[in-house]
């Protein structure tokens, strides 16, 4: 990492916003690093795009915000969103239809010439000769490359984008988040997504923070995040996982699928990932094969143990598991947490 | 990157995104004048006593005839504008787009214009046949079944095509035929639209008032108009009014529920269906049908209305030397109401769809009521306020067009509130996040996108003030004819060929508005 990392862009503290009954943010609170690409990523109704709309200055709250230091939000203090220097990507992308490429991208822009950036942006995001377009002319993947081009051509301190992605084609997808990425990283512009893809969110972020109920639970690197989860429900949230409940004794937690050292005492949760299941035939059995499903480059094979738990282990393609093997189950790893 | 700074100004007490007094504010205003004639009315009646100066047994009669025309009105008019719908939107008709526009045109012709028609194509002096012209319930039957046909054909082509076609294909796939998906799979899913139509229809009726009083007639609205002629004491016609007043609207509330209801269904089927194939019989049938529509509501009015100001010009009848000077009243008028309504109706557009809530919901509620206060009535209240409480007013121009916000606004914020709906608020959050401060936003992205229902907004009004007939014979100041009333008054006082060329010019100077909605409201 560079220099510019010991700068936050963002650094927004204890927001707080309901609408009606609903409460939408609770106490949400969220640093970003200059030139950072943060996901905020949660399931539909867990308060993220509302953090994305209060930062950017669509909504007002409670709390305080400060963007690259500067104060745009506290109990005295709001400033609009038109002075906050802070580019949006909406989820419809929001183009404004009765102007062209061109007049839409300098839209943010001072007057003057404009054309030279506007030209600069364009190229930047690979859509140089479609200036004259109308909106309703372009594909959906070329929409969402514009509406990018719009939000960096005033070159904004920072970037929100509201689930980019979810508008475009799967095809597609992966193409333009790759290309998104390299283009954020050109600019290098600090930025926060919003999603409820996981597999978006740990593919193209440098933090992830999970959000549920209007609050964090966990913001860390991908890689950490999956496999060091600090609450069992961001565990489940992330990937496949499985639970067993259990009793831990003395610094020990025994399972029918093996033994775990856990600091804690009582009733206790095992979380464990399919890929950390293995299995083997020869040994004396202790669960059969409830199901599994094939998907050529690997297969997730569902067992039942005794007692009628059930846990999913992700198997290479060879040897192919039938429904009433038995076998003997092991797990090489686990997350043991306290269960109220 | 270093951006200035700017040093936020201290606020007191809660801030706001969205600073939105200044539109409220604007709304309330543009509200004001349609608030003024029902209130009034009730203070009017209410303060000098309650007793209704009017016997039950007129009461009930009224009631009774009013309710008779009503149900029949509303009967027929459904029939004939369920089957014109039908056949333009479902069967594979020649010139079907053609047919469909010529079938919702009848709308634009005034209810006294038809009565003249029917008065001049019957009778003793006849154009057309010569048999007795059916004065009383038989002609006001007639002529605002024909020409409220159209209503229910404008509402149900929207329902028609809102239905999905999996579900008519489905029924087909379980055996049922033709006639039997159209009864258990179609026409329920086209209730809300034909029950929103046959109110709408109904409250038309109840409200009009240049049919049944050319064609003697007598409804409430007829009963008004002579009590306040009449009688020294406006009492009668001021207790009446109110009673005629929650009628309507007791009738638009109940429009309004289907209307909600209506909404819960899918707007746009994913596909197309395929056009029914009309053959033989069913071809023929349906060519008759439509065409004989086309010809009793459209050809028959403009030929009579032509034979009779030529008979007239072979008798050497004057066409009316003033009918230059009426027909630019009447346009100046309704171009003076369209640009104020449509001013008036951006703000209340905006709260309603901008800032939805209680408030909002209030101030549509307040919009839609205005929509369903009869002319009359308002004409009646309109004076009684301008006698009691603002003299000066009575009797001016400026009186006149406010009244005529108050009764077209709910048209202009309809077709503005439909054109602000069609874009997402976050285009305005975009400009704002741009660096665009509310001023720039509402000139550079809101308006712009408004514009097409502003035009249209003001299209209708400027259609409904060229046709407006009770109130401005109430209001108009002393000696301002207009093409309205001199149609009204030459037919009732036998004067045909001065009325057909007034009726004539009307119609032809309707043409360019009309387009214009209809381009709107028969678009895919």
């Amino acid at each position: 990492m560079t220099s510019a990392t010991d700068r936050l862009a963002i650094r927004a503290r204890d927001l707080t916003k309901s609408f009606g009954d609903a409460v939408a943010l609770d106490h949400f609170s969220l640093d970003v690093w200059e030139g950072g690409v943060v996901t905020l990523l949660g399931p539909s109704g867990c308060g993220k795009t509302t953090a994305l709309r209060v930062i950017a200055g669509f909504e007002n709250g409670g709390g305080s915000i400060e963007i690259h230091g500067r104060r745009v939000l506290d109990d005295h203090t709001f400033v609009p969103p038109e002075k906050r220097n802070v580019g949006m990507v909406f989820q419809d992308y929001a183009l404004f239809p009765h102007m062209t490429v061109a007049s839409n991208v300098s839209y943010g822009l001072p007057r003057g010439d404009r054309r030279l950036r506007v030209a600069s942006v364009l190229e930047l995001v690979g859509l140089t000769g479609l200036e004259n377009r109308m909106p309703n002319e372009l594909s959906g993947g070329q929409q969402q490359r514009v509406a990018l081009a719009r939000a960096l051509a005033p070159e904004p301190e920072v970037i929100l984008l509201d689930e980019p992605f979810s508008n475009l084609d799967a095809s597609l997808r992966d193409r333009v988040r790759r290309e998104l990425r390299t283009i954020l990283t050109e600019a290098r512009t600090t930025a926060v997504f919003v999603t409820h893809d996981q597999e978006e969110a740990l593919a193209t972020s440098d933090i992830v923070a999970v959000m549920k109920d209007g609050k964090i639970l966990q913001a860390d690197t991908p890689a950490e995040l999956y496999s060091n989860p600090t609450d069992p429900w961001v565990a489940e949230f992330l990937g496949d996982a499985d639970v067993i409940d259990s009793v831990a004794r003395n610094g020990r937690v025994d399972t029918l699928v093996g033994g775990f050292d856990t600091d804690l005492n009582g009733r206790v949760s095992v979380i464990i990932r399919p890929e950390n299941i293995q299995i083997s035939l020869g040994e004396t059995p202790n669960a059969v094969v409830a199901g599994s499903e094939f998907f050529g480059h690997d297969q997730l094979v569902t067992l039942a143990l005794e007692g009628g738990t059930r846990v999913r282990a992700r198997l290479g393609p060879r040897p192919v598991y039938k429904v009433g093997d038995s076998c003997r189950v092991r797990a090489t790893d686990a997350r043991v947490f306290a269960r109220p | 990157m270093t951006a200035p700074l700017v040093i936020p100004r201290p606020r007191v007490g809660p801030v706001k995104y969205r600073p939105s007094r200044g539109w409220w504010l604007a709304a309330g205003i543009a509200l004001l004048p349609g608030l003024v004639p029902p209130i009034s009315l009730a203070i009017q009646v209410v303060s000098r006593g309650t007793a209704i100066a009017i016997p039950a047994a007129r009461l009930l009669q009224l009631f009774a005839s009013t309710m008779l025309l009503t149900m029949a009105v509303t009967v027929t008019a459904l029939g004939i504008g369920l089957a014109t719908a039908w056949v333009t939107t479902r069967a594979d008709l020649p010139f079907r787009r053609g047919w469909m526009t010529l079938a919702a045109l009848p709308l634009v012709v005034p209810s006294y214009v038809a009565a003249l028609a029917l008065i001049a194509a019957t009778g003793s002096n006849a154009v057309l046949f010569e048999i007795p012209t059916p004065y009383g319930f038989v002609g006001a039957w007639l002529v605002l079944s024909i020409f409220t046909a159209p209503m229910v054909h404008l509402t149900v082509i929207p329902g028609l095509r809102a239905i999905d076609p999996a579900t008519e294909e489905a029924a087909t796939g379980l055996g049922a035929g033709r006639w039997k998906v159209f009864r258990t799979v179609t026409l329920p899913q086209l209730r809300p639209s034909l029950v929103s139509s046959a109110l709408l229809v109904g409250l038309y009726t109840v409200s009009d008032f240049g049919a049944v009083s050319l064609l003697r007639y007598d409804t409430f609205t007829r009963a008004i108009y002579t009590l306040y002629r009449g009688q020294i004491d406006r009492r009668p016609a001021a207790t009446l009014s109110l009673i005629l007043m929650a009628l309507a609207v007791i009738i638009l509330v109940l429009e309004r529920r289907t209307r909600g209801r209506a909404a819960l269904h899918s707007r746009r089927p994913r596909r197309t269906r395929p056009l029914v194939k009309l053959t033989g019989w069913r071809l023929g049938l349906s060519l008759t049908l439509i065409g004989s529509f086309a010809l009793v509501a459209l050809g028959i009015p403009l030929l009579v209305m032509a034979a009779s100001v030529g008979r007239g010009l072979e008798a050497g009848q004057p066409l009316g030397p003033s009918l230059g000077a009426e027909a630019a009243r009447s346009l100046a008028v309704a171009m003076a109401a369209a640009l104020i309504t449509a001013l008036a109706a951006f703000p209340v557009a905006m709260v309603t769809t901008r800032r939805p809530g209680r408030l909002s919901g209030w101030v549509e509620s307040a919009v839609w009521g205005t929509y369903a206060l009869p002319h009359i009535t308002v004409g009646v209240a309109a004076v009684g306020f301008a006698l009691q409480w603002a003299r000066p007013l009575y009797q001016t121009l400026i009186f006149l067009l406010l009244i005529y916000v108050a009764m077209f606004l709910p048209q202009a914020v309809g077709a503005v509130q439909d054109s602000l709906r069609r874009t997402s608020p976050d285009l305005e959050d975009a400009s704002r996040g741009l660096g665009r401060g509310p001023f720039s936003t509402l000139l550079r992205i809101t308006l712009p996108l408004a514009m097409p229902g502003l035009i249209a907004g003001g299209a209708l009004v400027f259609l409904s003030a060229m046709k407006e007939l009770p109130a401005t014979i109430l209001l108009r100041p002393n000696g301002f004819e207009t093409l309205a009333i001199r149609i009204w008054s030459s037919t009732s006082e036998g004067f045909l060929t001065r009325a057909s060329a007034a009726g004539l010019v009307l119609l032809v100077v309707s043409i360019v508005p009309l387009f214009l909605v209809m381009t709107r409201d028969l678009g895919d």
